[in-house]
């Protein structure tokens, strides 16, 4: 008996049995379900703290499979257009074979870290953003590892939207020796950012000069409406009871750092 | 003596090693390349065909593989016990794990699409089959220290009997 070519040969049999046993203990279970992944009804809406955006994703993984799978992670990125808004990626949990494993995915975009005018349009301007979320993991005693990743188009709904001044409801109020131009306004915020606190400030003006300015602090609803008040001194007021024109009221909303300014155009008939 | 002398050598034995070797490395994966590349091509996926790069692997396949069969010839031409077929079995191995290595991207399939994309790193289950194939060579050893003496025996005889006559 040839002992070295038997034992050779057994140790080839072997090695090509164990590659042959892992490849189908690998295999059967994907092919059969074994991999189960499943997103709960009750997510959480993201919430803010400071200024961080967290969004929490709880994901029931269940590995019916042979082999724990290691190190699974979930990574997201945010752009728009080519500029980069946030990435995260999560923690790496192993996933051990034969139960369900919840993994809370946990991501946060900190805003701090956002470039001023990408902030803006993500504060007030409706947009599509880019989302590419990446999953990877590792299978079969580290032997495999896989990682996807999916790109998708997000609609983005602004943090604050709608701002209007209405026009055809100002009216005029006589405040001792001067009079308050009283204006109507109403804007929505986002429920994520409800409680928070954003800065109104306005301005009023002809085609000569300003008139008057006003401001405020807004403690943020759903629906947010009120009026703007502008005092106009008397001598201005004078001036307006005999001239009809064309007055411009701008508002400037701001928030986390970022502006937002638009102009609406009143036809002053004159003094009532 | 010189063991690479052809006049050791058992042509028969050659070709039936070299196609062997040919079935293993040349003709069967040629054969499912060609019908994953029509199948792919049938079911629309020409991207996924141009992606994996199945014409590219094909041309490893022949271009490794040929080499493969070459050397598995003259392993099977060599009578057992000999250096020649120690030799050409080692370097018929070698191919065989370069071959391995290059016709599974070293164990790196990419996939990347308009809105999806996919990375399969298997290097780890790949050296397993490097392994696998890497015995052979250590059973080519024992072969050759397992038939050495009886080779070198036949041929003291033979000269013996040469002198004789």
């Amino acid at each position: 008996m040839r002992w070295g070519i038997l034992g050779a040969r057994v140790s080839i049999i072997l090695v090509n049995l164990i590659i042959v046993i892992i490849i189908l203990m690998s295999v059967l279970p994907m092919v059969s379900g074994g991999l189960q992944i499943d997103f709960p009804e009750d997510m959480e809406e993201p919430s803010i703290e400071g200024n961080v955006v967290r969004f929490s994703i709880p994901i029931d993984v269940y590995n019916g499979g042979y082999f724990d799978i290691s190190g699974f992670q979930m990574s997201f990125r945010i752009s728009n257009d080519g500029i980069l808004i946030a990435q995260d990626t999560s923690d790496p949990t192993d996933i051990v074979t034969g139960r369900t494993t919840r993994v809370n995915v946990v991501m946060e975009m900190d805003l701090d870290d956002i470039p001023t005018t990408e902030l803006s349009k993500l504060v007030f301007e409706q947009s599509t953003l880019d989302l590419t979320v990446g999953v990877e993991a590792a299978y079969t005693l580290g032997l495999v590892r896989a990682s996807v990743h999916i790109d998708q188009s997000m609609d983005w709904s602004p943090l604050i939207s709608d701002l209007a001044v209405d026009t055809s409801s100002i009216s005029v109020v006589p405040n001792g020796t001067s009079y308050d131009l009283v204006v109507p306004y109403s804007f929505r915020a986002s429920d994520m950012i409800s409680g928070d606190t954003v800065g109104l400030a306005a301005t009023l003006r002809n085609s000569t000069a300003q008139l008057s300015s006003a401001s405020q602090t807004i403690a943020l609803q759903d629906y947010n409406s009120g009026q703007i008040r502008f005092t106009i001194e008397q001598q201005a007021a004078i001036w307006l009871m005999a001239h009809p024109e064309d007055l411009t009221i701008g508002a400037d909303l701001s928030y986390m750092g970022t502006d937002f300014h638009q102009d609406y155009t009143y036809h002053w008939e004159g003094m009532p | 003596m010189n063991e690479f002398s052809f006049e050791h050598g058992n042509i028969g034995k050659g070709i039936v090693s070299a196609v062997v070797a040919g079935v293993k490395y040349l003709f069967v994966p040629l054969l499912l390349l060609i019908g994953i590349s029509t199948v792919l091509l049938q079911a629309g996926g020409q991207e996924v065909a141009e992606q994996v790069r199945v014409q590219e692997i094909m041309d490893l396949v022949v271009m490794f593989g040929i080499p493969i069969v070459i050397l598995s010839f003259f392993r099977g031409f060599y009578p057992r016990g000999t250096l020649s077929r120690f030799g050409f079995g080692v370097a018929a191995v070698a191919a065989v794990c370069l071959w391995i290595w290059f016709v599974t991207n070293g164990g790196t399939l990419t996939l990347e699409f308009e809105q999806f994309g996919a990375t399969l790193t298997f290097t780890g289950l790949l050296l397993l089959f490097i392994l696998a194939a890497a015995l052979k060579g250590v059973l080519y050893l024992a072969e050759l220290l397992s038939y050495r003496k009886e080779w070198l025996g036949s041929q003291e005889s033979s000269s013996k009997t040469t002198a004789d006559h």
